[in-house]
């Protein structure tokens, strides 16, 4: 979603980030609160900001999906000397801001500038106490992906008490030397730089082994702050250097703990929820190494969508080994996915050229804090040595069939033409080389073109890999978008089946009913449409509050027939047609039949019978008279070309789509002459009330409990058949 | 016994009737045998009597629907009365429970089905609305995914 400008300020509004060189193009930004208002505490004066209120989602140009720890946090409390988890904030989606940081109500210019650096915040806050730790921020509104690079730091101990800090790839590689068994936090430091060559990338100022700038993206924090209001924690480490503010997006995220005992939070994965231990020596808690926590750390940072690497060895060299770039759905959420090295270039952030993060799409629901969803939706990778997908345009099919016809015909010989085929293309026919053909309605995701390689056969076309197999397209109907679609009638039972009907029609896969209670009473509907790109089936969820509700499926590509010549039965076809007429010639004293390739080439540009002689007539008179050597080259001449098809025509129809997602409803419509005061007095409305009778007014048919009323039986009936017919109170 | 006639233009079914009095506290006599439910009182004859509907009788506390009135010899009028139970009990009333399953007080439909409601059975609106993914272009350049045969990993 877009920077909401009326608190942010406008793009000509924003200052350049402090760190990153001088000479970048498309530098990160920060926001503005006006003249001279920068920092979230400047913002609520200037009335942009509201204290005890969210930080704004529009920050925000991701979501932290399920792989950042940050969308699981377990509380850890001290009671005995034993640890306790107390509580688990279990969210889909986290969102998050990046701001800068200033020591005072100086700015940049000071001289200890080591102090300024890159944190996280994503929780509400509370501005009016002395613990407000976040009054200096200023909130980034420009993160170019080109420009910034998180290294990954953890804080690490054998054991003996002390915690040393050093980067993920040392970790990794002294971990046996060392056994560093015990991690108490995991950092990224941002390193600022841009993507001219030749240009060194920095690390946020002041970079010492032990890094400063950095933010805490999982792992245990030792000593906290709870504000009198109990919305946000701090963390507070070295009061003379650094603290770590942090929270999360909605009020109450986090429970109010009066224990006087120190309380330890965590953001730790699911996965290692379980290896969280404490020591009562040294009491300090840490999380036990374990087997995979190397990934699950590479994938919480991958959640931020930005480049990180394990190292700061040979750092913007964006394609080494040891660096990373996170891949943010469709959804705009990162989920923990990541190219790695080279592939590093694939990924849309870099391949399309963001210069902010803009592109994602990221629009978080209105459910501030949680957003937990039954059935996960994600594109899936698109990745296998056995078949190779590409996306081509209509011109690249087109020019990739001419070249398989021209190849088959490149052959010099008939003998030759089996090898050629059978080493180049793997198989005996270059058609077999493909194993399918669908055309596609709408744009799939590709990877930077190659040349496009038919077995081992590399052709002239370049065609785009396919990027993802599947595709994840989310269509939302809501209260404040589609604000007609709730409409009610008083909210009564006309709003319901059978009076009010609901359907939505989803492109390629049909129309489903939606009982309008979902609508109502859910406020969002999500449909959620799946495409394989691969075999074109198409299966749409429908959600109601993140639950599904039904589904429904469909196709949306079309199968093209591929047709080409089945080569190899030609050529035996012609060969054996060759050798007998030959040998007929000898003995018949004909000339020998020139070499296969006037033949072949012949049929192979598709010119069938550009070499046939003339027609019947000819072959009955003189010299062309229907001897048993001219049946023989007849024969030759008029052979039948075997053909071959793959991938014949699907039933999909053929034709363009509406590619909306629409829902239609279907009201009823009350009589003319309908009086509401008239139907009140004279019917009344139908209802369940429990009541007691002094609590109602007007017409009241009903059943009375006569139990406290000193009146005899026959009394008593008269009074409930009375109000069995209907009395006016 | 003292009974107190009254006059009321209210609809039969309201429980509390408003009543306008007429004449002053009257002095009646029953018939011979008269039932607390229908009970058959005479009253001397005065014309404005013949106004009232209903006759409140202070001996049982209870209001009564005057049915029938007769003028009968010696200038007496003979009033044969039901008991207006909901208004006798009115005060009671107010403090039971009740499951009402119809009510105009409450002023408009609620989500209780109502098969007496004027809908027309076969007019209906209809509406639309749509929603879009802006990945899906109504107008797209086709694309062609064509699968072919791997082998030889070609660096990607």
């Amino acid at each position: 979603m877009a920077i909401n400008q009326a608190i942010y300020g406008t793009p000509e509004q924003w200052s350049n980030a402090f760190f990153q060189q001088a000479q970048i193009t498309d530098k990160n930004k920060l926001a503005s609160f006006g003249t001279n208002a920068k920092t979230l505490s400047e913002g609520v004066t200037a009335g942009k900001l509201l204290y005890d209120n969210p930080i704004d989602k529009s920050l925000s140009y991701c979501g932290l999906g399920t792989e950042s720890a940050m969308s699981h946090v377990v509380y850890c409390g001290l009671h005995d000397n034993a640890f306790t988890a107390y509580d688990s904030t279990d969210r889909d989606v986290t969102n998050f801001a990046f701001f800068e940081k200033q020591t005072n109500t100086n700015y940049l210019s000071q001289e200890n500038i080591w102090l300024n650096k890159l944190d996280r915040i994503d929780w509400s806050e509370n501005m009016d106490t002395e613990w407000n730790y976040t009054k200096d921020l200023i909130p980034y509104t420009v993160i170019n992906p080109h420009n910034m690079i998180l290294v990954i730091f953890l804080s690490v101990s054998n054991g003996d008490g002390v915690y040393y800090d050093m980067t993920l790839e040392y970790f990794v590689r002294t971990f046996s030397q060392y056994n560093w068994t015990r991690i108490s936090r995991v950092k990224i430091v941002p390193y600022f730089g841009n993507n001219d060559d030749g240009v060194a990338w920095s690390a946020s100022a002041g970079y010492n082994p032990t890094p400063q700038g950095h933010s805490i993206i999982l792992g245990i924090l030792d000593e906290y702050v709870i504000s009198t209001k109990n919305k946000s924690f701090y963390m507070y480490e070295n009061p003379a250097f650094e603290w770590i503010p942090f929270g999360f997006v909605g009020a109450n995220g986090i429970g109010s703990l009066t224990d006087t005992n120190l309380v330890y939070m965590c953001y730790i994965p699911e996965t290692a929820k379980s290896h969280i231990k404490y020591d009562n020596t040294h009491r300090e808690f840490y999380i036990e190494y374990y087997d995979g926590i190397v990934e699950d750390i590479l994938k919480t940072v991958a959640c931020f969508g930005l480049y990180f690497s394990t190292t700061t060895n040979d750092i913007g060299n964006l394609t080494n080994e040891y660096t990373y770039i996170g891949l943010i759905d469709d959804d705009g959420i990162g989920r923990g996915r990541y190219l790695q090295g080279a592939d590093t270039v694939n990924a849309p952030q870099i391949r399309d050229n963001w210069t902010d993060m803009s592109k994602t799409g990221y629009t978080p629901s209105a459910d501030d804090t949680k957003y937990r969803n039954d059935t996960q939706f994600y594109s899936t990778w698109s990745s296998s040595a056995f078949t190779k997908m590409y996306v081509l345009t209509e011109s690249q099919v087109q020019q990739l069939a001419s070249e398989l016809y021209t190849a088959v015909s490149a052959a010099p010989t008939s003998e030759e033409i089996e090898r050629y085929n059978q080493s180049v293309f793997l198989t005996q026919n270059p058609i077999d080389c493909i194993i399918s053909l669908k055309r596609f309605p709408i744009e799939l995701p590709y990877s930077a073109a190659v040349p496009m390689k038919l077995g081992s056969y590399t052709t002239q076309v370049n065609a785009a890999p396919l990027l993802y197999s599947t595709g994840v397209y989310s269509f939302v109907f809501s209260r404040s978008v589609n604000n007609n679609l709730y409409q009610w009638f008083d909210k009564s039972f006309l709003d319901y089946e059978p009076y009010t009907k609901a359907e939505l029609s989803i492109p390629f896969c049909g129309t489903v009913e939606i009982p309008t209670t979902y609508i109502y009473d859910y406020d969002t509907i999500d449909v959620k449409l799946i495409i394989d790109y691969i075999t074109g089936a198409c299966t749409a969820y429908i959600q109601a509050r993140n639950v599904t509700i039904d589904s429904v499926s469909g196709e949306c590509a079309v199968s093209l027939p591929v047709n080409g010549i089945q080569s190899a039965t030609l050529d035996s076809q012609i060969h054996s047609a060759t050798t007998s007429r030959n040998k007929s010639a000898l003995t018949n004293g004909l000339g020998l039949i020139g070499g296969l390739a006037a033949v072949g080439i012949g049929i192979a540009t598709g010119g069938i019978g550009t070499a046939v002689i003339g027609g019947i007539a000819a072959l009955t008179s003189g010299a062309n008279m229907i001897t048993q050597d001219k049946n023989i080259e007849y024969e030759l001449q008029h052979m039948q070309v075997p053909m071959k098809q793959v991938s014949g025509a699907s039933g999909a129809i053929n034709q363009s789509y509406d590619m909306r997602c629409k829902m239609r409803i279907t009201r009823p419509k009350i009589a003319a002459d309908y009086d509401a005061k008239v139907y009140a007095d004279t019917i009344g409305f139908a209802c369940l009330i429990n009541t007691t009778v002094g609590n109602l007014s007007g017409l009241t048919v009903g059943d009375i409990n006569l139990d406290n009323v000193a009146a005899s039986d026959v009394e008593k009936q008269l009074i409930k058949n009375a109000f069995a017919g209907g009395v006016i109170l | 016994m003292n009974i107190q006639l009254l006059k009321t233009t209210d609809d039969q079914r309201k429980a509390f009737k408003n009543c306008t009095n007429i004449g002053t506290v009257i002095n009646a006599v029953p018939t011979d045998e008269m039932s607390e439910l229908q009970p058959k009182i005479i009253i001397n004859y005065n014309e404005t009597y013949l106004a009232a509907n209903y006759v409140y009788i202070a001996l049982f506390d209870k209001y009564y629907k005057i049915d029938k009135k007769s003028v009968t010899i010696g200038k007496k009028i003979v009033l044969d009365c039901t008991i207006d139970a909901v208004m006798s009990y009115y005060d009671s009333i107010l403090n039971c429970s009740i499951t009402a399953v119809r009510n105009g007080g409450i002023g408009a439909p609620t989500k209780i089905q109502d098969t007496k409601f004027p809908v027309l059975p076969n007019e209906q609106e209809l509406m639309q609305t749509v929603s879009i993914n802006s990945s899906l272009k109504t107008n797209p350049t086709y694309s062609y995914v064509i699968t072919v045969i791997g082998g030889e990993v070609n660096g990607n």
